[in-house]
């Protein structure tokens, strides 16, 4: 009777478990990785597919925020506890379709590829699961800030409730910075949230009036206090007379929302330019003294436990083991088995700072073509003058040569990858790589009895971490010369042209993490004008960035027909001059002016990488009429369509076609890179066939790297498949 | 003939035309009513006298390559389509072929135009590549070059050839030693077809098989001395080894098909067991060692059991493939071997039959390939 009773309670229970699933369908997913599509896949989650015509897949909400600063307000967490694993901190979207009772949110971490991929793949023990978003509070009372190019972010406010205005008593914290308080006692209105815009005025201290300024130091929503800035000669002001007025906003991410987040909030899709199995490598490279496979000529990076970090802010990356088959290397657990779809092709865009245009400059109008070649020695530590890179550099007027300044990204990044394994060390120059082997550059860091005086005599710098400041020098214990990335100057005279082949011009080698810092960085020119960088290309991290040129690559152009009838004015400049928002109907590009990537649809360009989504499964997503469910297959569709449609960021690798209304997916990218055995199963092109082939369902899907891989065009392989068989490919070919 | 015998011929000759005129789902339904008192007859048959089913009776006796323990019907021949323009070098007719009950054999036959009676090719491709090729007009063009008629044709459980009565479970490599029989059945059956025609030359009749195809072929081969010569590409085999590694297998489906049983079955229907047996005076076997749908030492075990005559290809990879004979030249070795006996000679020297090109390809081992 007992045991009736119990069956009968665990029958009840699981009804209204049922029942409550059922009168509360919600579907969340999570996407993590890296920044290429981090756009695209926004625009799809908010406004549907621009060919089928379908809604928006995740609802039209949005709201952006976080950053790469280990203060982030969002970071992904890695299952494995125990293993003093750190957070990875990264910018976020989140698009949701109701603010108090949302059925669809989707939310994509933006951090670097082989971390994504690891973050979806990783394993920990027992049942935990892969690795998980976790948001902060705060996100519920701060304000988005629009990271999303292109994209508004959009809340319909819920949250924004109460009075504008409070006479408040200033306290001053430190320097100019106030905290403000409700004069009398109380707390203020939901519209007070970090970012929110702020006029003061009142106050018997004058400095402490501003107006239009932004306000930080909120804990809650409806908060008891908030800080800002005044201006020089801020006081605490006591007297209530100051009266504080805010823009009305929509405080931020709803309560609703949050919780739907932190109730599933593991990563359904990873994102990654480089394929897992390229990510493993790249892992490994970055990690182990032996590499893997091994590789005795990056044998030390050795950043083993430790941070990989900028030149240039606070922005750090580690590299972490995962594996993407069997079990994972921390705890055992099995790995679930995954697809890693091509969704689309990027090129990496080689980019120079604009602002010296003096003979020798990089900004030189002459100066619009650098060899493959010549890059790679410039990247390897071997080239240190602008006038290494390219004949037109070289000239004999006042100031010249002058010293060139490469940037580079972290190991970990899928661009860092791309950009290796396709230009600095291709097939052809394998002995070559971007972090070290300089040791044939005379004096380099790896002269140990050097480096004080070379560090020393530094010139002063934007780049603040020379060695890196933020963190103590420990990855590069070697030889205590604290960064390894640069190219010694001290002991050469300035312009000195005999003292070694490359010495006495000053170059130096800086590192950028992620794709903005690295634009921002050569945008502005810092720490020489002639600093040289390298980015996977969009039309939100290119635009307006006026400081920056783009230059060819052996003489192609990745992104236009013919570099010099660049629409936008002036020869490589990448500024595409569109405006508005594609979530509110408004963006605007004139005819011509986004790019058609002329040299990656025609093959010629030689560095651009598929962009794949990594998802479980055994079968590629797809998505069927009506084209809204919230599935990986309809964001990458509508994503592809976007791209091929609004924001051109990538040649899509297929499209729902040209008719409008429904979709049949057609191919639109005839080219693949061969792929290799890496880590993990044997290698597949998986270049599914085309309509009417014997091969449709037949074709193994793709696996193995191809970040190295060599470029042919699709039909190699439909020719191979139509005579010899299905299975019938070119693997391990290499660029 | 008894009433007995009398009413079971009406009842199978209206099952093989249901099931080949009736169009679905009504064929699928009717035909499979009508199939189920087919079916029970024929195996009470079988029960009684296995090696002498009743005269006159669909009999397919799935424990022999050959078609003398079996009796197969053939319907009149329909032709579905025929493309005949003026302008192109081939006539091609889609056909469809029907001797057993629930299941048809489509046909794509290409005739290369003002050649009169063309030996003939049959492309056998691997499970489970449908006939997609077989209406491409780039394959043809290639297949029917230097002036052969090509028949493109898929085996039985592969892309649509599949009875309704068939459960989804049921699929070419769970019923492989049904399916390998069956398509070898085919195989002779269609041989039978392409003779009755007329304007084939039957005495120049070549298969070209890949995978489960290139298997099909050695053991169609092995009992039916029509086919002359035999080009066969990754053919499977050494099933013990095939079934726990090759990458055509799923994982997770791998247990079911290593079992005792199941090996036993289709033992006697392994190439290694059957090479020596093939009746074709020409044979090529080429193998790619980079695909993994057949794994290395399967490969290397076929190799090793062809008889000395057998020519092999070895590739390390497609890329090495193509580098000798092109993608779109990988049927002329057979289109040579089918030459009159005058123009095409077979080496006798061993040691000059077995052939290694070695993968171009490499790996991703930044240690060797540095410089």
């Amino acid at each position: 009777m007992k045991n009736c009773k119990l069956l009968a309670v665990c029958f009840a229970l699981a009804i209204a478990l049922l029942t409550a699933s059922a009168s509360y369908g919600q579907t969340v997913l999570i996407g993590v990785g890296s920044s290429a599509l981090w756009p695209s896949v926004g625009l799809s989650a908010i406004t549907g597919d621009p060919i089928t015509g379908s809604g928006a897949i995740c609802g039209s909400n949005f709201w952006t925020g976080g950053s790469s600063s280990a203060s982030s307000i969002a970071v992904g967490v890695d299952s494995r506890t125990g293993f003093g694993i750190h957070n990875e901190p990264g910018t976020i979207w989140v698009a949701w379709d109701n603010d108090t009772a949302p059925t669809k949110v989707c939310a994509f971490l933006n951090v670097d590829s082989v971390v994504g991929s690891r973050l979806f793949l990783e394993q920990g023990a027992g049942s935990s699961g892969n690795g998980s978003l976790s948001i902060s509070q705060a996100a519920t009372y701060t304000l988005g800030i629009n990271k999303v190019a292109f994209a508004q972010d959009n809340t319909s406010c819920a949250a924004s409730t109460g009075a504008t205005s409070f006479n408040v008593s200033l306290s001053l914290v430190s320097g100019t910075t106030l905290q403000a308080t409700v004069f009398g006692g109380g707390n203020f209105s939901n519209y007070f949230a970090n970012g929110a815009v702020v006029t003061v005025t009142g106050s018997a201290v004058s400095a402490d009036n501003v107006s239009g300024v932004k306000i930080s130091g909120v804990t809650q929503l409806s908060p008891l206090s908030f800080t800002y800035s005044g201006g020089a000669g801020a006081a605490s002001d006591s007297s209530g007379s100051a009266l504080v007025t805010v823009t009305p906003n929509c405080p931020g991410l709803p309560v609703a929302v949050l919780n739907a987040l932190s109730a599933s909030p593991h990563f359904t899709v990873g994102f990654t330019d480089i394929r897992p199995e390229d990510g493993v490598f790249a892992y490994h490279r970055a990690n182990d003294l032996g590499g893997f496979p091994s590789d005795p000529t990056t044998g030390n990076m050795d950043y083993a436990g430790k941070g990989i970090l900028s030149s240039y802010s606070n922005a750090v990356a580690y590299p972490v083991n995962f594996n993407l088959t069997g079990s994972d290397p921390l705890t055992g657990t099995a790995i679930p088995p995954v697809v890693v779809q091509s969704v689309g092709a990027e090129p990496v865009v080689v980019i120079v700072n604009n602002n010296d245009t003096t003979a020798c400059g990089t900004g030189s109008t002459a100066f619009g073509n650098v060899t493959a070649d010549a890059l790679s020695r410039a990247y390897a530590g071997l080239a240190g003058a602008t006038q290494d890179l390219d004949p037109s550099l070289n000239s004999s007027v006042s100031g010249c040569p002058k010293p060139l300044w490469p940037v580079e990204r972290e190991p970990l990044s899928g661009t860092y990858n791309t950009f290796e394994w396709q230009v600095v060390r291709p097939d052809n120059n394998r002995g070559q790589a971007q972090e070290n082997y300089n040791i044939s550059y005379p004096q380099s860091n790896n002269n140990a009895s050097a480096c004080g005086a070379w560090v020393s005599a530094l010139t002063s710098t934007a780049a603040t971490s020379f060695p890196p400041s933020v963190a103590p020098p420990l990855h590069f214990d070697a030889n205590n010369c604290g960064n390894p990335l640069n190219i010694q100057t001290a002991n050469y005279t300035s312009l000195s042209t005999t003292a070694g082949p490359y010495g006495g011009y000053g170059g130096n080698r800086t590192r950028a993490i992620g794709t903005g810092e690295m634009v921002g960085v050569i945008n502005s020119g810092a720490g020489t004008a002639n600093s040289i960088g390298y980015a996977f290309y969009s039309l939100g991290t290119f635009g307006g960035k006026t400081g920056v040129k783009y230059v060819t690559l052996d003489g192609v152009d990745p992104l236009y027909s013919v570099y010099s009838s660049n629409p936008n004015g002036i020869a490589g400049t990448v500024a595409p001059s569109c405006t508005g928002f594609v979530n509110k109907g408004t963006f605007s590009c004139g005819a011509g002016v986004q790019p058609n990537f002329n040299g990656v649809v025609t093959g010629n360009y030689r560095v651009w990488e598929p962009l794949h989504a990594i998802y479980t499964g055994s079968a590629i997503s797809t998505c069927a009429a009506p084209y809204t469910a919230v599935t990986i297959g309809c964001l990458i569709q509508a994503a592809q369509d976007q791209a091929a449609n609004n924001v051109k960021d990538f040649v899509p690798v297929q499209t729902c076609g040209t008719s409008i209304g429904s979709c049949t997916v057609t191919n639109n990218f005839f080219f693949f890179r061969s792929h290799y055995q890496n880590a993990g199963p044997a290698p597949h092109d998986g270049n599914q066939p085309p309509p009417g082939s014997s091969c449709i369902g037949s074709v193994p899907l793709e696996a193995g790297g191809d970040m190295a891989g060599a470029i042919y065009p699709k039909q190699t392989d439909w020719t191979l498949q139509n005579n010899v068989g299905c299975t019938a490919e070119l693997t391990n070919q290499f660029q | 003939m008894s009433n007995w015998d009398c009413s079971r011929l009406v009842a199978t000759l209206l099952a093989l035309i249901l099931s080949s005129l009736i169009s679905s789902p009504l064929r699928a339904e009717a035909a499979q009513s009508t199939a189920t008192s087919l079916s029970g007859q024929a195996n009470q048959s079988t029960a009684n006298s296995p090696s002498s089913p009743p005269p006159g009776s669909i009999y397919e006796d799935h424990e022999s390559l050959s078609l003398e323990r079996s009796h197969l019907l053939m319907l009149p021949p329909m032709v579905l389509e025929k493309t005949d323009l003026p302008t192109s070098p081939f006539i091609r007719e889609h056909i469809r072929l029907t001797w057993r009950p629930l299941d048809s054999v489509d046909l794509y036959i290409a005739i290369p135009r003002g050649v009169s009676k063309p030996p003939v090719i049959l492309y056998l491709y691997s499970y489970p590549e449908t006939t997609g090729r077989f209406q491409n007009d780039s394959w043809t063009l290639n297949a029917i070059s230097r002036g052969y008629a090509s028949v493109g044709f898929v085996s039985f459980l592969t892309a649509d050839r599949i009875p309704t009565s068939r459960l989804a479970s049921e699929w070419f490599i769970s019923d492989l030693q049904e399916s390998l029989v069956t398509t070898v059945h085919d195989v002779q059956m269609i041989l039978n077809y392409l003779a009755s025609r007329g304007d084939l030359d039957m005495d120049r009749v070549g298969m070209f098989g890949v995978g489960s195809g290139g298997t099909i072929g050695i053991l169609a081969s092995a009992v039916d001395p029509r086919i002359k010569a035999i080009e066969v590409f990754n053919p499977w085999g050494d099933w013990q080894n095939w079934l726990a590694k090759s990458t055509a297998v799923p994982k997770e489906r791998r247990v079911n098909f290593l079992t005792p049983k199941f090996l036993e079955n289709v033992a006697p229907l392994d190439p290694i067991q059957m090479l020596p047996k093939v009746k074709a005076q020409n044979v090529c076997i080429q193998n790619v060692r980079s695909d993994s749908s057949v794994p290395v030492e399967s490969q290397e075990k076929i190799e090793a059991r062809a008889p000395d005559v057998v020519e092999i290809l070895q590739f390390g990879d497609y890329d090495a493939l193509i580098s000798v004979q092109t993608a779109a030249g990988v049927f002329d070795w057979l289109k040579q071997a089918l030459q009159p006996e005058k123009e095409y000679k077979v080496e006798t020297d061993k040691s000059k039959h077995v052939h290694f090109y070695p993968a171009i390809g490499k790996k991703f081992d930044a240690v060797s390939a540095r410089p």
